[in-house]
């Protein structure tokens, strides 16, 4: 119950007073408004999927890529799994600096404390993942776009053109793509926020942060499942190109970094120090 | 002035920040290190017996002039974070806990400001040079400190930052490159102090460099892939690729440092104005 009330104040601060969400449907945007003048060159109109997958198809390795082409971190892809961190960066610490301490103090129970902001953290991420789909739905509304879940060759083509395709897109069936288009990216997301609060909580904000960034641009590079951030590019999943990565295996990585970086952050911060500190960042 | 200089330099150096941000960018700077080691190993493994060292140069390998290591992406795209975490937040830091008002009553709020200002610049410059040159060393006892041969059919090409200098003296294209990142290191770091002087916390501050140049290469990368008009000539408009040595438009030095100087002296302009009528006091 405690849980609960300290989730309710958190949902109120954390979610609806977050102004940082309202970037969202810029971002989005400016992303459909790429894709779309993309796809009128090639003749295509494309479809509500198409356009989801443009925006997590992420980007070749640079250990694939041929001698002497310049690599640079597929930045579209970079925003959009950044954008999460930073909306979840500062609010559980200036949280604890301020009324935080009073209600640890007043609810008796530590751990409750911690889950409430694991909670809030995750809602944050259904929010911002929500808000995305719904901006992508509202542009594809505007511009005409069919609100459907098909993709055709042509326009995956178009999307992947850095890459050979391992199948037709016939071949794919229907849940794998939403697998890998809608439920993989959020989980990664929702892993990311978490394993940033845990480091953040054992560093300091900004650290987590910086550590998190480089986990993603690492992950840009190497196709490895040891860098989370790969499941969440459409391009190396095994169901698009050869040698990827398998959705099932991104599961439950993400599961797994999820409930280690909740248990762990629960652990630690029975003996966290939540006296605020005004010497550094 | 000197006492505050001295006071100034003397709180940068005891700053923990300062030295997490050195070790994290040595860090990275290792991983190109190894990079460029392991890329030896397996140049003499498959070449024939006898082969010499031709096509495997210093300048080529160390942080400076690789663009195919994962350690460089990181370490550029990350570079205005690693400028801003060392000292850049100090003046909000003294603004919230009132030490400003000691200082005050002592010296000129000018002489303050501008003693702030160059340390800011120093360390900034400092926290990516320090990594560049351990690169540089760690890269030479591997690799020769050779002329690359322009047969080599490697970037730079013509137009490229430094492309003539990198052909014909490799000592002074490492020492440009030094004395251009120190500028953009510094000038990194001055716009996260300018940016200190509005913001409500010391994290967006620090950050705010960082998003700026994300951002920037968003609504780039976001442009430019929708319009099928690339041209050689082009100059380079990516903030993300013009912090690095190597870009895949044109990038001439001048382009280079006209870029750094105006971006320098808009964070001086709007530091002095929003500083002076700050009232600390």
């Amino acid at each position: 119950m405690k849980c609960f009330r300290h989730l309710h104040y958190d949902l109120r601060n954390g979610i609806l007073r977050n102004s940082g969400l309202l970037s969202v449907p810029v971002i989005v945007v400016i992303i459909c408004g790429s894709f779309r003048r993309q796809l009128l060159v090639a003749g295509l109109t494309g479809t509500w999927l198409e356009y989801l997958v443009y925006c997590f198809r992420g980007c070749k390795a640079l250990t694939a890529m041929e001698s002497g082409q310049a690599f640079l971190v597929p930045v579209i892809w970079l925003v959009l799994f950044a954008l999460p961190l930073l909306l979840t960066l500062q609010y559980p610490f200036q949280d604890m600096k301020t009324i935080g301490q009073q209600l640890v103090l007043r609810s008796g129970n530590r751990v409750w404390w911690w889950l409430s902001k694991c909670l809030w953290n995750f809602f944050c991420t259904v929010s911002y993942f929500i808000l995305m789909l719904v901006c992508i739905t509202l542009y594809c509304l505007c511009q005409s776009v069919s609100i459907s879940l098909e993709v055709s060759l042509e326009s995956i083509s178009l999307i992947f053109s850095e890459v050979l395709l391992v199948n037709g897109v016939d071949a794919i069936s229907r849940n794998t793509l939403l697998s890998a288009t809608i439920l993989l990216p959020f989980l990664v997301m929702a892993g990311m926020d978490l394993l940033q609060m845990l480091l953040s909580l054992l560093t300091r904000p900004i650290y987590g942060f910086l550590m998190c960034i480089t986990l993603l641009i690492a992950s840009s590079c190497v196709t490895t499942p040891m860098f989370i951030g790969n499941y969440g590019m459409l391009m190396r999943m095994e169901c698009f190109v050869h040698d990827g990565l398998s959705i099932q295996s991104g599961i439950v990585s993400c599961l797994v970094i999820m409930v280690l970086s909740i248990l762990l952050g629960a652990v630690i911060f029975k003996k966290y120090d939540i006296l605020p500190d005004y010497k550094e960042l | 002035m000197n006492t505050t200089l001295r006071s100034e330099l003397y709180k940068m150096y005891r700053c923990p920040t300062l030295w997490v941000s050195i070790i994290v960018g040595c860090g990275i700077s290792f991983i190109t290190f190894y990079y460029a080691y392991a890329w030896k190993r397996e140049f003499f493994n498959v070449a024939p017996y006898g082969t010499s060292y031709e096509g495997l140069s210093l300048v080529q390998y160390w942080i400076g002039g690789d663009n195919i290591s994962m350690g460089n992406t990181i370490f550029y795209t990350v570079l205005p974070m690693l400028s801003t975490i060392p000292y850049c937040w100090s003046y909000w830091n003294e603004r919230q806990s009132h030490y400003v008002n000691h200082l005050l009553i002592r010296i000129p709020k000018k002489v303050y400001l501008l003693t702030k200002f160059f340390v800011v610049f120093l360390s900034g410059a400092i926290a990516v040079l320090i990594p560049m040159f351990l690169n540089l060393i760690m890269t030479a006892w591997v690799m020769p400190s050779i002329t690359p041969s322009v047969l080599l059919l490697s970037p730079p090409t013509d137009g490229e930052f430094l492309s003539r200098l990198f052909y014909k003296n490799t000592l002074f294209y490492i020492v440009f490159v030094f004395v251009v990142e120190f500028l953009w290191g510094g000038t990194l770091a001055c716009v996260g102090l300018t940016a200190s002087t509005f913001m409500h916390s010391a994290l967006g501050a620090v950050l705010a460099p960082f998003i700026i140049f994300i951002g920037g290469s968003f609504i780039q990368i976001s442009i430019t892939s929708s319009v099928n008009s690339y041209s050689v000539e082009q100059l380079e408009t990516n903030p993300l690729l013009l912090l690095q040595p190597w870009a895949s438009a044109c990038a001439p030095l001048w382009y280079v440092v006209i870029v750094i100087v105006s971006l320098f002296l808009l964070a001086y302009v709007f530091y002095l104005m929003w500083g002076n009528k700050d009232e600390m006091l």
